[in-house]
């Protein structure tokens, strides 16, 4: 007896162990942020856009004459839910417009990442309260959205990637560098990597999104086992065929009825069967690619529900990992940079400007070179010292060379910060004023001042050593 | 991706010690996550059809659902996709125009996230509009619907009274759209045939709104 006793006792305390450790692994085990940034920044248009469209009929949401009124909805919701809050009720119709603006703008600071701590619970703020105040306009979108902001807003983890804050902090870094003058062994451009650190609260953010997309895929199929058009195979038919929300006709598939058990037996299977195969990894990436394909057909039969899919899309970005995200910009192989960008390390501002290039590189992407302190010869035989005063190289590891303002250009479209830049600078017609603006600037650039005498050689204890700015965790 | 790509892209930055939190900040947030957890797992489960244990757990957390704006079933197309109420306003004028009407969804209306919110408005009120009937015998102590109704009264200067009404689209059989398609016939889903015919929800004078 005492032994079975022992024996469950023993079982129960190894239980609780595992559950304690399995729990710890899962949600306090440090994560790349990177995904989590890239669901700030889809989820941030996604309400933009949402508030926007609500800006189109502002006073027919939200003003005193709304289809649902103040006093309809608070007393519909002060029955159901008396705790529900929104500060769109207490906004005077007068200030509608100017609300909805500031509203907009917040949005807007949040998807760039801007102050994402604060931007992130304030978007959080005006999502609820827009929920509250407009319940008769809610539809799958705005729980998905309410849902996912939630998290962002909790754990402030949503701008440790992808974000302003980190490349103004990187930027700050780099300006420390850049404010030192090159000692004897030239300018040691030692900015970290643009890679972010790896974090709990980002992972406690991503593990909360991941579940909740469980929850969401599961309720939603196993709700469905109650239709019987579910088990017929012709459940997804109710979704082509109604005329409200259709735009484009599908009623020809009436005529392959084999096609339309398929699509419905496969909805089905892929929402019950996503919470359970999510987790098996090599499973996932499939997993992802059939979801992707589902809401984009959901989003092609139903246009109206295009907002939904994107929301559902950005959530299971938690699900993709940071590090291979990462590698779409840079590239599976990170052993050597993708590029050697040559700089005057005498020129302020040309240090500078590789204070923002470095700021901008997701990962050590472009390596910077002070030309006055390396041989050019082994950078590339082509290269000399009198055309790299003159203006920028950048060497790509196939050996190709751009110089000046093309390398400024090519420098772009490997940041994906400067995408937008590197595109427009590099139309014809900005390409060729470009050339010239650059060489102007470059050939006007001041330098540091020769140093030839013992005092000016003798450098200070700051500038000898590594800038000794600290980042605060995720910032980095 | 691969695992050995994903060990690749790894190795590159191993230069920065490791977060860990201590012990007590852990705990804290395991109770908040674990019970943060519970209350979204509670409000899913207690959407109908639910048991009286579900439904009396999902109370417990009926507050915090409220603050948190949470608490959803997430049955989307559940039990099955079902036709789509649409709602009409007939408007009449107090000086001698003739009446006019209002749908709700209106076609045409553009960007398709706006006429995704209408088609909202339209199945909030037709569920209202059921509620009212089912709690009142009466459809027209909706609430929303004489919102609605006063609603629509302001964009028209001049009303005298608003109709509603609410009648259902309905989703063709694809058995008879087969047929229909087999006799080369063209199917055309907005034919009145396949909408039910509308109920009233009720009269609302301008005057009173």
């Amino acid at each position: 007896m005492r032994r079975i006793v022992t024996g469950i006792a023993t079982y129960l305390a190894e239980l609780g162990r595992n559950a304690v450790q399995a729990w710890t692994a899962f949600f306090f085990k440090p994560c790349d942020p990177t995904s989590l940034g890239l669901i700030r920044l889809v989820v941030g248009l996604l309400a933009f856009w949402s508030l926007s469209v609500y800006g189109l009929d502002l006073d027919a949401f939200f003003g005193a004459d709304a289809w649902a009124n103040p006093e309809s909805v608070v007393q519909v919701q002060g029955f159901d839910k008396p705790l529900a809050w929104s500060f769109w009720f207490s906004v005077p119709q007068a200030l509608l417009r100017p609300v909805w603006v500031i509203c907009l703008l917040i949005f807007v600071l949040f998807t760039v990442g801007a102050f994402s701590r604060v931007t992130a619970v304030l978007a959080w703020v005006i999502y609820v309260s827009t929920v509250r105040r407009v319940p008769v306009s809610l539809f799958g979108f705005d729980q998905v959205m309410s849902s996912v902001l939630l998290y962002l807003a909790a754990t402030g983890a949503s701008g440790q990637a992808v974000s302003l804050d980190r490349f103004y902090a990187r930027w700050r870094l780099g300006w420390v560098i850049a404010g030192h003058r090159r000692g004897s062994e030239g300018v040691r451009w030692d900015l970290p990597s643009g890679a972010p650190e790896p974090t709990i609260s980002a992972n406690i953010a991503l593990r909360l999104i991941q579940l909740h997309l469980c929850l969401i895929y599961g309720m939603a199929g196993l709700a469905k086992l109650q239709g019987q058009g579910w088990w017929n195979g012709q459940a997804i038919w109710g979704t082509l065929a109604s005329g409200e929300f259709r735009v484009l006709d599908f009623t020809w598939l009436a005529a392959f009825p084999w096609l339309l058990n398929a699509l419905t037996h496969a909805s089905l299977a892929l929402e019950i069967g996503y919470p359970v195969l999510i987790w098996v990894r090599p499973l996932r990436p499939l997993l992802l690619a059939m979801v992707v394909m589902f809401h984009v057909g959901i989003g092609l039969t139903a246009p109206g529900l295009s907002e939904f899919g994107l929301a559902m899309i950005a959530g299971n970005l938690a699900f993709v990992s940071g590090p291979w995200l990462r590698s779409l910009v840079t590239g599976l192989d990170r052993s050597r940079p993708a590029g050697r960008l040559l700089f005057d390390g005498a020129c302020p501002r040309c240090r500078a400007s590789l204070a923002l290039i470095s700021a901008a590189d997701p990962d050590r992407m472009i390596e910077p070179l002070d030309l006055t302190a390396v041989d050019l010869s082994k950078v590339h035989p082509s290269l000399s010292r009198e055309a790299c005063m003159k203006a920028m190289h950048m060497v790509q590891t196939d050996g190709t060379v751009f110089v000046g303002y093309d390398a400024v250009v090519i420098v772009g479209r490997m940041l994906p910060l400067f995408w937008p830049a590197a595109v427009i600078g590099g139309l014809p017609g900005i390409r060729q004023a470009g050339r010239i603006v650059y060489q102007k600037i470059a050939d006007s650039r001041p330098r540091d001042v020769v140093c030839n005498d013992d005092v000016c050689s003798i450098h200070g204890p700051v500038s000898a050593e590594k800038p000794t700015m600290t980042f605060p965790r995720g910032k980095r | 991706m691969s695992d050995v790509a994903t060990r690749k892209i790894d190795t590159v930055r191993q230069d920065s010690p490791v977060e860990i939190w201590p012990v007590w900040q852990r705990w804290v947030v395991t109770g908040l996550l674990a019970f943060h957890l519970a209350a979204i797992l509670a409000g899913a489960m207690a959407a109908p059809p639910a048991s009286v244990l579900e439904r009396r757990i999902a109370e417990i957390f009926g507050p915090y659902h409220q603050v948190i704006d949470q608490g959803y079933g997430y049955r989307y197309y559940a039990p099955e996709p079902g036709p789509t109420p649409v709602v009409t306003a007939t408007i009449r004028f107090t000086d001698q125009r003739p009446e006019a009407t209002v749908r709700i969804p209106e076609r045409g209306v553009s960007p398709r996230l706006r006429y995704q919110r209408q088609l909202a408005l339209a199945n909030h009120l037709a569920t209202d509009f059921s509620n009212a009937k089912r709690e009142t015998g009466e459809g027209r102590n909706s609430h929303y619907a004489k919102s609605y109704a006063r609603h629509i009264a302001k964009l028209h200067p001049g009303s005298a009274s608003i109709t509603l009404y609410v009648q259902v689209h309905l989703i063709p059989d694809p058995g008879q759209v087969h047929d229909a398609l087999l006799r080369g016939e063209p199917v055309n889903i907005d034919a009145e045939e396949y909408y039910t015919a509308p109920e009233r929800i009720g009269e609302f004078p301008c005057d009173g709104l």
